[in-house]
């Protein structure tokens, strides 16, 4: 998939979407949201070997903490909840968007939770003059 | 990747508008709506499988 391909998509979606959406706004709705599906699925697949490229690299750092999957599963959680959430806004339903992004932020939370564990040994360490170690 | 989906959908779309013109000028509401409704259903059913391909690459993808 090219960008030009990705573009004529997106135009020639928002020109069907416009001509339903003052006869039929539900229809304009799921057809915005077919429109996702596909962008999204062909973003993903074209990133793809950057993610494991760069889950590779951090695996490096270290061996305790697993960097890597903590990293590509808060990019899976943050992409899934802005799509909910982007549709969701596109429907008119502000106050449902602000809820999944609520819920996709608690998630992050707790998916975060041993990096802060990591940064704050880390940093406990430092203040009591020890040695730095992975 | 197939954009089939959304000129489907949006086929689908304005064959409803459509219907449900004709049915509202001739006088039959109730089976406007119902028409609009099953469109709708129909969209749905199609938009919600993919979805679910979606959710499901994505979760085996990113680990979740």
């Amino acid at each position: 998939m090219t960008v030009l391909g990705l573009l004529g998509i997106v135009v020639t979606a928002a020109v069907l979407a416009v001509t339903l959406r003052h006869t039929q706004p539900a229809f304009a709705l799921v057809l915005s949201l077919a429109v996702g599906l596909l962008l999204f699925g062909g973003a993903l697949s074209a990133v793809w070997p950057v993610l494991e490229r760069t889950a590779e690299l951090l695996g490096r750092l270290s061996d305790a903490v697993p960097f890597a999957e903590i990293l590509t599963k808060a990019l899976g959680i943050s992409l899934l909840t802005q799509f909910a959430a982007d549709a969701c806004r596109d429907a008119g339903e502000a106050a449902l968007a602000s809820k999944a992004e609520l819920g996709g932020k608690v998630m992050l939370l707790v998916c975060g939770m041993p990096l802060f564990e990591y940064a704050v040994t880390m940093l406990e360490q430092v203040v009591r003059g020890e040695a730095v170690g992975m | 990747m197939d954009v089939d989906l959304i000129f489907k959908i949006a086929a689908i779309g304005i064959l409803v508008a459509v219907l449900n013109q004709v049915l509202i000028r001739s006088g039959r509401e109730e089976q406007a709506m119902l028409t609009t409704l099953s469109g709708l259903i129909v969209v749905l059913t199609i938009i919600v499988s993919e979805i679910s391909t979606l959710f499901d690459t994505v979760k085996s993808a990113f680990g979740l």
